[in-house]
């Protein structure tokens, strides 16, 4: 059995994983005959999707402060004059925290890139390790036909 | 004249893993007679004796002056260890990915993605140490050349002693449940260290297997949106009067809960370390860890390692381990042999080995 059929390793000395695996599975098809509920911890691109997702709340929060503050113009001149100054600050301190969480945002999107970045070069790896495989195999049988062939 | 060596880290947290190591460092620095100071931006008030500010250390700093950086957040105090005009040491803990918390903690997102790709700007930058063989190999996928790994120095000893204390007690009187199975997981509430999925598989072996049983979520939980979908979820399920958040515990009361466990329970998927796995290992409590990040190495082939983790799956292997007498007493055996490779004399060795190896020029070890 390989550690990727594997559902776990055991240290445990005397006792072999896939007899624990076989009573497991066995119990476990007695209790849920439906099947297990799938729920694979998210990797490759599933990964990189699941945290664009969850950038979602944060742009959204941004899309709300962004409304507020259209509310709370001033609308007469007179009260424009008494009220510029503490509206000047209010919008600081909006803008602050738009700015703030523009910022969050930024450094979200500059992970997520990361981790695409990251992911996409382990797949190359991969994929030319698998082609090097490859090669290495068709050298293989191309000298096996070599050789029976001169037979 | 032993050298001079100050430590600094942006947040000095009280009972983590971070600030026990800081700790453990002071302690082993003054033994060897070095003169040393904590610097921090941040701290927990019960450690107010023990640190100054961040700021203090630019009037204090000199050109050979040793300046330990613990790497593990953002933060001013990674900026101001980075221009030292001393020799710089950083000690990596690791740093969690901030999509982790994304959706959840903004700002902690923001905190850890910023500091993830500010440490790939520390390569080159004075010596570094790792936490962990996982912590190297990130540290090496980084571009750094590593010179040490110095896993944590872990007071076991102060979980054990605790436990007779009036404190611990008066929590055992508390949570004491002989009838009922345990499941245990110690740790801070947060998104990278899974705990829906530690819920969601108890509620299976609850439901389905094993009713008179209980799932204690012992640490920190901080308000915030993934507390509060925990707690819904532990609504949504009927599991109110089973799962239970005891609190956050200094180490002289958490060996109750450990004392109290049947088995551990850890789904994370994300660790530089995972400290609770050793204090399981001390309690003879037998470990059920998902494969992710340094869990494996700190395991080092004991416990039980998932590879995936299903609800039904983690239930069904959690009955196991609980209900197989034999199985269970082998495991808490080879937990127990893998304990002795993190016995505090020989982890103080290899710190004070790292320190030597990343430069300065401490006095041997007695």
């Amino acid at each position: 059995m390989t550690t990727e059929q594997r559902w776990f390793t055991v240290g445990a000395p005397g006792y072999d994983a896939a007899d624990i695996q076989a009573r497991v599975v066995r119990q476990m098809h007695e209790r849920t005959p439906g099947g297990l509920v799938e729920r694979q911890p998210a990797t490759g691109f599933a990964a990189v999707r699941e945290a664009l997702a969850a950038l979602e709340d944060p742009l959204e929060d941004l899309a709300v402060q962004v409304s507020v503050r259209d509310e709370r113009l001033p609308i007469g001149n007179s009260l424009w004059n008494r009220m510029k100054v503490p509206f000047h600050q209010l919008s600081a301190l909006y803008v602050n925290d738009l700015a703030g969480r523009q910022t969050v945002i930024n450094v979200g999107l500059a992970d997520v890139l990361d981790e695409l970045v990251d992911r996409l070069e382990t797949a190359a790896l991969e994929r030319d390790r698998e082609i090097e495989a490859l090669k290495s195999e068709i050298a293989r049988l191309s000298e096996q036909v070599a050789r029976l062939s001169t037979r | 004249m032993p050298p001079v060596v100050h430590q600094i880290v942006p947040n000095f947290a009280f009972a983590d893993a971070v600030g026990n190591q800081i700790l453990a460092t002071r302690d082993l620095l003054t033994r060897l007679g070095c003169e040393t100071q904590i610097y921090a931006d941040h701290w927990d008030p019960r450690l107010s004796d023990l640190v100054k500010p961040t700021a203090d250390y630019l009037s204090r700093q000199a050109q050979e002056h040793w300046l330990i950086l613990h790497y593990c957040i953002c933060g001013h105090a990674n900026h101001v260890a980075r221009e030292t005009t001393g020799h710089l040491v950083t000690y990596y803990h690791n740093v969690t990915p901030a999509r982790f918390f994304f959706g959840y903690e903004p700002a902690a997102a923001a905190c850890c993605g910023q500091a993830r790709r500010q440490l790939k700007g520390f390569a080159g930058h004075g010596a570094t140490i790792a936490a962990s063989d996982y912590n190297r190999a990130e540290l090496e996928s980084f571009g750094f050349s590593v010179k040490a790994v110095a896993p944590y120095i872990l007071k076991l000893e102060h979980l054990h002693a605790g436990l007779n204390t009036p404190g611990s007690e008066a929590l055992r009187a508390r949570f004491a449940a002989p009838d009922l199975k345990t499941w245990v997981y110690v740790g801070r509430i947060a998104p990278n260290k899974r705990v829906e999925e530690v819920v969601r598989a108890f509620h299976v072996y609850h439901s389905q297997i094993e009713p008179r049983s209980r799932l204690l979520l012992v640490g920190s939980r901080p308000a915030g949106k993934y507390s509060d979908e925990i707690a819904a979820l532990i609504a949504r399920l009927d599991l109110q009067d089973s799962v239970i958040f005891p609190g956050l515990f200094p180490a002289e009361s958490l060996g109750v809960f450990y004392e109290l466990a049947d088995i551990y329970v850890s789904l994370s998927e994300h660790e530089g370390f995972c400290v609770p796995l050793v204090e399981a290992m001390s309690f003879g409590v037998p470990i059920l860890a998902f494969d992710s990040t340094a869990v494996p190495g700190t395991l080092g082939g004991s416990g039980v390692l998932l590879h995936r983790k299903e609800p039904q799956v983690v239930a069904e292997v959690a009955h196991e381990v609980i209900g197989n007498h034999g199985l269970r007493t082998a495991i808490v055996g080879r937990q127990r042999e893998r304990l002795t490779d993190f016995e505090p004399g020989a982890m103080r060795a290899q710190l004070h080995k790292a320190l030597i190896a990343a430069g300065i020029p401490l006095q041997p070890l007695d």
